[in-house]
């Protein structure tokens, strides 16, 4: 066999270099990619990144680990995620689908780390840490869009401070909760919607094609959000497209689809398998736990009532972002008049679109008058007084300029708006530091800030209380060292026992593919204690109260009581009680030598 | 491992003889170790003497544990598959780097200047075509003398060498009979026809193609100005008959999306390139410096591209397209699909004699690209359906077996695969269409879990011909999409 030709194995071209060679090799068109854009001020951008990850890590441990100050939906995404791990019927249909999935997928890395450190599940840090890393990237996504829009060093600094030192910003990348991981795909949604709106290029469409099907999937009010932006992206195309009516409808139909698609199959997806598996599609709104139940059940029992209330909407914003309005007109005036509205569109068009439904859900009483439903106010600030900003400093020249002292007029437009403007989003910071501790304007978190600044009152102590109970419980229970599928309880409200308990086994939880079966007749499936809330409030809507209305009073002639946990905390329920479940058909069972006996507590 | 071919008639010549046997074994002497003439090397067959060993005794010993097993491997492979497909679709998405020759500069160049071209068309049973192929050779815009158009038909088919000398043509276009020879394909054509003539630029079309006349002037102008590592120019492929049924409408997007972006997304970051079957336009002392085509293999297109990067040479994109005809038939396609999945699994096969040399001279980014779309595709394909029967049977009866293959740390990053991996191919396919503009096809993008049915088929039956007759080219029929003798009018 004669000998392989050495001088084609000895070719020097390796894949770098042919690429250069090929580059630098002169007549010859190379139709090639789209400039990329800005690389400069990546250093900038780790900077912002790292510096704000480490304030909110600090945030959260003083927070939660420190002052045990503990969010109830962050800790019980926590408690979804370990339950889809570790408890007797590991599956994913567990994560259930009243709150978006991303979150608590996000955690699922996280929570088999527990044993290492028990912090990251049994006080939800987990949770705290993944929210940290997404606000920090979301400030990262605001110091790049603000040097997408034109502003200078300075005001970009300003601006990102604005945004990421925003007391409601920092107490959310600090508790867990998922506006953290919402607030960054909307804003990468935008910058690159607002760089596709600029350039046309098809990465950034696509980029914010899946940034929405994230944002979606994070918080379901996305939806508005994704709506603007096929209806946007929909007529610039449109309009872009050279030929006649059909082609431009064509192309323009084609753009949307692109921009659409993900967040709509992340729709209709999560819609069919939730009707598949749990028969109603719109679980977040129709369930028994869903937001019109939970209203209802917390509006007849508290005293403000759930009314209609424009006026607590807007002071709820205004406390927020005083100069949110002024600022969001401004910002359309740039849409409308600029060259550079591009920022501007998409900034008032997606977080705008998605804080107008939210105001609107909120006036009309809808969804509890939180504080955290207007999050969304604080980047439409910022980045609103960056595109005001940012357009004033680079001006198309006008027929004016002929004018006498124009130019100095000119000169000095940019600053006193950059000034103007920087002034309106940083007296946010000190207005809403104060207010958030407001019972009126901030109904459900007011003791936990205030608890936050140090104050030692009563609802401040009870709000360092929370889950305290529950791990009581947990401890208790598990110093009986009972076998799988022991206990009964519905984790709607009672989620933080089986998180804090070393034995997740024991407990037979709502999620499990069986409970409904057990809740019928617990005896026959050797369920030996059933763990029941207060029938009050929320308490209502638990299943087991729903199933036996008497047990908690008196046991409903099936169980027998064992203890009750008074609940110090300032959220529901009240009290937990403990009921041993009869045996079925068998004599009462005397304590085994092997447990522990029950010692009373005070 | 097959014999050297044999049925060699009495009375072909000396010269046709040794030309012959060139063209069926000349890269087998040449480079033996990239020669698909064996499908497996005696290594590769020791290996899986040994893997099938340790499965059957697995199976027999602790059955669920080999199973959960194999399904972990499984899901790896999707999940490298998801992962190298997420980079793929970052890198698809940007702007494809295409050298682009304008009109006026194609026709500018004085003819003194321009090489001897030779462009090949290898036809076997296509007497309804093979009409429109010789008009739209001659249409080619290129300075006849120079210009050597060979249409290389088999000498036992009667009826397309009747068909073609009826045709009219001008004396650069000459017919070639090909002597029988096994394996009877494509590649072993293109070879003897090389051997017969001298361009110093070749270029392959099949029997339904129809180049756009500049095609070649602007590939010679191309060429003279790259860098000479710079060995092939692969032109855009285009389906003329989109729009008539669900097949040539998928088929359609597929190609689109293929040759406007996924293929240039795999030549600008580096490669694996898998050529196109007809209009890869290719540098000759290259050509036969890296020992030509593979006639035992039956994607011998990928094959080249993978054996030109080895070898140290380029791939680019021509902004140039060739108008081709979709099969419209549901049993053509699945022939045809297998034939190309048949010849993956080859291609696939023989590049992998030695991973560690494979690695080094492609590199790993290329290395796992050869790997994902070579090997994956083709046996992800004929995989899915057993794993899409399992998850309709876990969705209906719920069965234990099912939970015991899917212990808690292989479910989720399953789940993330299926459910991930689909999405980025709809996405794909949807993103593609856009960049076509037409609006058509959006309609296919969300019926792909159809389009996928047919694939697994197809990987099925390509999986069972290469162990039974790796060699053997199914015909793939043209012709249907126009009516048999007219003249071609495409869309």
């Amino acid at each position: 066999m004669p000998e392989p030709d050495s001088t084609v194995r000895d070719l020097p071209a390796t894949r770098s270099r042919a690429r250069a060679a090929l580059r630098l090799h002169p007549g010859v068109t190379v139709v090639g990619p789209v400039a990329a854009p800005l690389r400069r001020g990546r250093g900038e951008l780790a900077v912002v990144f790292w510096s704000a990850l480490g304030v909110y890590l600090a945030a959260a441990a003083f927070l939660v680990l420190h002052r045990h100050l503990l969010t109830d939906d962050a800790y019980a995404r926590v408690a979804i995620a370990h339950r889809m791990l570790s408890s007797r019927d590991p599956h994913l249909a567990a994560l259930g689908f009243v709150w978006g999935p991303l979150p608590i997928l996000a955690l699922l890395p996280l929570v088999p780390l527990s044993p290492v450190w028990p912090a990251l599940t049994t006080y939800g840090f987990a949770a705290s840490i993944v929210s940290a890393l997404c606000m920090a990237a979301a400030a990262r996504e605001v110091a790049a869009f603000l040097g997408e829009m034109g502003v200078g060093r300075r005001g970009r600094l300003l601006l990102t401070v604005a945004f990421a030192a925003h007391p409601l910003v920092v107490l959310y990348a600090a508790n867990g909760m998922s506006e953290a991981m919402f607030l960054l795909f909307l804003l990468m949604a935008a910058r690159r919607l607002a760089g596709w709106l600029r350039t046309e290029d098809l990465r950034l469409m696509t980029g914010a094609a899946l940034a929405l099907a994230a944002a979606y999937l994070a918080r379901y009010e996305t939806l508005a959000a994704g709506v603007v932006a096929i209806g946007l992206v929909t007529q610039r195309a449109y309009r872009r497209t050279p030929g006649a009516g059909r082609r431009r409808l064509e192309q323009a139909t084609c753009d949307a689809a692109v921009v659409g698609a993900p967040v709509l199959v992340a729709f209709a997806g999560l819609a069919l398998i939730s009707l598949v598996i749990t028969g109603s599609p719109f679980e977040q709104l129709t369930s028994a736990y869903g937001n019109i139940a939970l209203v209802r059940a917390l509006g007849v029992s508290s005293a403000a009532g759930f009314q209609s209330s424009p006026r607590l909407a807007s002071s709820q914003l205004f406390i927020l972002e005083p100069f949110a309005v002024p600022l969001a007109a401004m910002a359309a005036f740039c849409a409308w008049r600029r060259r550079r509205g591009a920022g501007a569109l998409a900034v008032l068009g997606l977080i705008g679109g998605v804080l107008a439904f939210m105001l609107d859900s909120n006036a009309r009483g809808a969804i509890g008058y939180e504080l955290r439903y207007s999050i969304t106010a604080v980047p439409l600030s910022v980045l609103a007084a960056g595109a005001a900003a940012g357009s004033t400093r680079h001006q198309p020249p006008t027929p004016l300029a002929q004018l006498p002292g124009w130019r100095a007029v000119r000169r000095r437009t940019p600053v006193a708006v950059g000034v103007t403007t920087v002034l309106m989003v940083a007296s946010a910071l000190p207005v809403s530091a104060y207010e958030m501790t407001s019972p009126g304007l901030n109904p459900s978190e007011w003791g936990l800030v205030r608890a936050a600044y140090g104050a030692q009152g009563v609802a401040e102590r009870r709000a360092t209380m929370r889950f305290a109970t529950e791990r009581r419980i947990a401890a208790d229970l598990d110093a009986m060292h009972l076998p799988p599928g022991s206990v009964l309880v519905d984790d709607f409200l009672g989620f933080a026992v089986p998180l804090n308990s070393r034995n997740p086994r024991q407990f037979v939880i709502t999620s499990d593919r069986d409970f409904q079966a057990v809740l019928g007749d617990p005896a026959a499936a050797g369920v030996t204690y059933v763990l029941v809330p207060e029938p009050s409030g929320l308490g209502r809507l638990d299943a087991v109260n729903r199933r036996y209305p008497d047990l908690y009073a008196g046991g409903a002639g099936e169980a027998t009581l064992v203890r009750t946990y008074a609940n110090r905390s300032d959220r529901s329920p009240a009290s937990w009680r403990l009921y041993r479940w009869r045996a079925q058909n068998r004599a009462p069972r005397s304590v085994s030598p092997g447990r522990q006996p029950f010692r009373a507590r005070r | 491992m097959n014999p050297l071919p044999q049925e060699v008639p009495e009375e072909v010549p000396a010269l046709e003889t040794e030309l012959l046997h060139g063209s069926v074994n000349g890269l087998g002497h040449r480079f033996p170790e990239m020669s698909a003439s064996q499908t497996l090397s005696w290594v590769q067959v020791q290996f899986l003497c040994v893997v099938g060993a340790v499965l059957l005794i697995g199976l027999a010993a602790v059955p669920l544990v080999t199973l959960v097993g194999l399904n972990t491997l499984a899901t790896c492979l999707y999940l490298l598959t998801f992962a190298y497909g997420l980079l793929w679709f970052r890198a698809m998405v940007k702007k494809p780097a295409r050298i682009s020759i304008s009109d006026e500069e194609a026709r500018s160049v004085p003819d003194g200047e321009l090489p001897t071209y030779t462009v090949m068309v290898a036809a076997y049973r296509e007497a309804n075509v093979i009409a429109d192929t010789i008009r739209a050779m001659e249409a080619l815009d290129y300075p006849r003398h120079l210009l050597q158009v060979r249409l290389l038909l088999e000498a036992d088919d009667a009826s397309t060498n009747d068909a073609a000398h009826a045709t009219p043509h001008g004396p650069s276009l000459e017919i070639i009979k090909v002597p029988f020879a096994l394996p009877r394909t494509k590649p072993k054509a293109c070879n003897y026809g090389l051997q017969m003539t001298t361009g110093e630029l070749v270029t392959v079309y099949d029997a339904e193609d129809q180049p756009e006349p500049l095609q070649l002037r602007r590939a010679a102008v191309a060429f003279r100005r790259l860098p000479p590592h710079v060995a092939c120019l692969q032109a855009r492929l285009h389906y003329h008959n989109l729009g008539e049924n669900f097949i040539t409408r998928s088929f359609g997007a597929e190609y689109l999306l293929w040759f406007a972006r996924l293929l240039p997304a795999l030549a600008a970051t580096g490669g694996p390139v898998p050529l196109g079957g007809t209009s890869m336009h290719l540098r000759r002392d290259v050509l036969e410096a890296v020992g030509g085509w593979d006639a035992h293999n039956v994607t011998e297109d990928a094959d080249l591209g993978i054996r030109l990067q080895r070898l140290g040479y380029r791939t680019e994109m021509l902004d140039s397209v060739t108008l081709e005809e979709a099969t419209n038939d549901i049993v053509n396609w699945v022939k045809q699909r297998s034939r190309w999945y048949k010849g993956y699994l080859q291609t696939w096969l023989v590049h992998l004699r030695n991973p560690v040399r494979l690695w080094r001279e492609l590199g790993p980014r290329a290395f796992v690209g050869f790997n994902v779309v070579l090997g994956a595709t083709p046996l992800l394909a004929a995989l899915n359906p057993v794993l899409w029967l399992l998850a309709l049977v876990w969705l209906l009866a719920r069965p234990e077996i099912v939970r015991e293959l899917f212990p808690v740390w292989l479910y989720y990053p399953s789940m993330v695969s299926l459910v991930g991996g689909n999405c980025l191919a709809v996405y794909r396919t949807i993103v593609g269409v856009r960049v076509a503009g037409r609006l058509d096809l959006l309609g296919v993008a969300l019926c792909s879990p159809l389009y996928w049915a047919m694939m697994s088929v197809a990987a099925i039956r390509a999986v069972v011909q290469l162990a039974v007759n790796p060699s053997h080219w199914e015909k793939t029929v043209h012709g249907r999409g126009r009516p048999v003798g007219e003249a071609s009018q495409h869309a």
